[in-house]
């Protein structure tokens, strides 16, 4: 299994380096790693560009940015490596802001709590269409995405709230001990998670199987069904969250945000180098993808780049690094 | 095969069986048609509106944008491949057009048709030669495109103020307006492209089986490069009518409308695997998304609405045609 790189590499460091084993270190590192030394090489080119983007305050800045878009794609990675893609993404975080904002007057943890779940509750709806029904998950969540869509807007009124809850407003601007922001707080909470979930469980091996083959994960006695069901339900959680962590940072919710979050996240997973063939990837990957774009939006206001030909160097980015991570999987 | 058929056929309750079967089987070919005859019988006896002539070709001209670009698409669709940078395309050569107004509209055809030959060249080349995967070529691209359409109008609709524009997008020839003819002209050219030729043949075998169609002697990157070619020109294409039709050069149309193209492609029952598909069938999918959105108008229902039953149709468009496969 190609995952199994990563573990390969610490092998062969521990035990004694022969030439040819050194050699086949340095390629892992640089073919395994591929992304992270683009990141690498845009922070050093940035840090070289303006001496504002090595300071701690730019780094909160970056990290801040790409809480609540990372969260979002930390939770798609799941779907991406069971051969999945997810549109329904953008809809999610309207409608859970949208909810966020319009019962503000409810105690904050049942909201939250509500919120999450109703995240899970449209990923049932998707995984449930995908998984019993084999549906191809492009134009099934593009569809949901106009009914979740639709649902914001209707619990609104097509207005966008404020939301002024002393609590929402902590956890989007408060900071915690006094030192970091909450919403990095969250997402690095969720990142651990997901990799945790992803890496470290038997769920998490069953994502990587099913994406690899599923008829033969179903041979070896997965219920595929079912645990791509679950992978939906887990993924439609997560999303949610990304969802609050937008919200609360904007003391707002429109339920107009659309297909333009959607595709950052998927374009973060797939930056950090998860194919969307499935069966290959990881959070750590998807972590670097979301920093990558972070980092070029930060540089790029940073320079005074204008914002619409920031649309055009990201998208020439994203091939970019795409081209560059290709060689990897053939 | 076919004697065990006939012999079965002579028992009373088998040939019940095979009988309701063929039923099954020329009820599933045509499951959009009926659909879309449903929908349009519907419609007639929902508004008393919907079945006038003014109405009918009101549909068709609102679809008119979306059916061209939708059918170059549903070449690159049934090649197994997607696109999409199609409604940046649409955003570019509106604005280009706009920025060129005072050009002779020959001359800013040949240009708008040559940007999308090139980003379609651009997504055909990444895909088919370098082998990379095409929906994040084709959203790279589509990024490229969109922000050089904010760019060049410097975010704001351009306005056309040259005449002939108007008469492209307004103008009738025979008592139908110009867009319904190109938009015509261009489904009997794709229909007759993709069912009548020998590229035709080529392009469902390498969306059923690129390995096949490889072995069989077919040149399997040519004929995905002229997929993407053929949507980019057809986006392009798209892309003029559209700035005839609003008299204006508008950067912003670009993610919903690529989103709206597949849509209409993947309601016909031309499936994202490959392989299966047809012009007829997309022009159903763009036909019955233009009769849904006239209908909830004629009707006064909500935006909202609206929105709930696009995406329902679209799930149950797809569920249809799994059950077909």
């Amino acid at each position: 299994m190609r995952s199994s790189a990563q573990g390969r590499a610490g092998v062969s460091g521990a035990s004694e380096l022969s030439p040819g084993r050194a050699r086949s270190l340095v390629r892992t590192l640089l073919s395994e790693y591929d992304t992270l030394w683009a990141l690498f090489i845009l922070c050093f080119v940035s840090a070289l560009l303006s001496d504002r983007f090595l300071t701690l305050k730019n780094i909160y800045n970056i990290l801040l940015q790409a809480s609540a878009v990372g969260t979002a794609a930390a939770g798609v990675t799941f779907v991406i490596i069971t051969g999945g893609i997810d549109l329904s993404i953008g809809s999610v975080f309207a409608l859970t802001g949208i909810v966020l904002a319009r019962y503000e007057d409810y105690p904050p943890a049942a909201v939250i709590a509500g919120v999450l779940l109703l995240g899970a509750f449209w990923g049932l709806v998707n995984g449930t269409l995908v998984s019993r029904f084999r549906m191809p998950s492009f134009v099934t969540t593009f569809g949901t995405a106009n009914v979740i869509a639709a649902c914001a807007y209707i619990l609104c009124g097509g207005l966008p709230l404020h939301i002024t809850s002393p609590v929402y407003r902590f956890l989007g601007s408060g900071k915690f001990l006094g030192l970091i922001p909450m919403p990095i707080i969250i997402y690095a909470a969720a990142l651990l998670l997901c990799n945790l979930i992803l890496s470290r469980t038997v769920l998490g091996t069953y994502v990587y199987a099913m994406g690899g083959n599923q008829q033969a994960s179903y041979l070896s006695g997965i219920n595929v069904p079912v645990f791509r069901n679950l992978v939906w339900v887990f993924e439609g959680a997560v999303v949610a969250l990304g969802g609050i962590i937008y919200a609360v940072r904007l003391y707002n919710a429109d339920p107009g945000i659309g297909p333009g979050i959607t595709l950052d996240a998927i374009a973060s997973v797939v930056i950090g180098g998860t194919p969307f063939e499935g069966g290959y990837g990881s959070i750590f990957r998807t972590l670097v993808g979301t920093l990558i774009i972070g980092v070029l939006n930060n540089i790029c206001n940073i320079l005074n780049i204008s914002p619409f030909l920031q649309i055009s160097i990201k998208g020439a980015v994203i091939i970019l690094a795409v081209l560059i991570t290709k060689r990897r999987v053939t | 095969m076919q004697k065990t058929t006939r012999g079965w056929s002579r028992m009373p309750k088998p040939a019940r069986a095979v009988v309701l079967r063929r039923v099954k089987a020329w009820v599933a070919g045509y499951d959009i048609f009926l659909a879309f005859l449903g929908l349009f019988a519907l419609a007639s006896l929902l508004s008393r509106t919907f079945l006038t002539p003014i109405n009918l070709l009101n549909v068709a001209r609102q679809v008119s944008i979306l059916g061209i670009a939708a059918a170059g698409t549903t070449f690159v669709i049934i090649g197994a491949g997607i696109d999409m940078s199609i409604g940046a395309v649409i955003a570019l050569t509106s604005v280009v057009v706009a920025l060129l107004q005072k050009v002779p509209i020959l001359l800013v055809f040949l240009v708008v048709m040559l940007l999308g030959l090139l980003v379609g060249g651009i997504n055909g080349t990444l895909v088919s030669r370098l082998g990379m995967d095409p929906f994040i070529v084709s959203f790279g691209m589509g990024g490229v495109a969109e922000g050089l359409a904010f760019t060049f109008s410097g975010g704001r609709p351009v306005f056309i103020e040259v005449p002939a524009y108007q008469v492209l997008g307004s103008g009738q020839v025979l008592g139908v307006p110009i867009p319904v003819w190109i938009f015509a002209t261009v489904t009997v050219l794709c229909s007759l492209a993709l069912s009548r030729t020998p590229f035709g043949v080529y392009v469902y075998s390498i969306g059923e089986n690129p390995e096949a169609a490889f072995v069989a002697g077919i040149n399997v990157r040519m004929i995905r490069m002229a997929t993407y070619l053929i949507g980019g020109a057809c986006a392009a294409l798209s892309g003029f009518v559209l700035a005839g039709r609003m008299t204006t050069g508008d950067p912003g149309v670009g993610m919903g409308l690529t989103l709206d193209v597949i849509t209409a492609v993947v309601v016909g029952g031309t499936q994202l695997e490959g392989g299966v598909g047809s012009i007829p069938r997309t022009l159903i999918g763009a036909l019955m998304i233009g009769i849904l959105n006239n209908i909830t108008n004629l009707l006064g229902i909500g935006i909202y609405f609206q929105m709930i039953l696009k995406g329902v149709l679209i799930v149950a468009a797809v569920l249809l045609g799994r059950r077909r496969r």
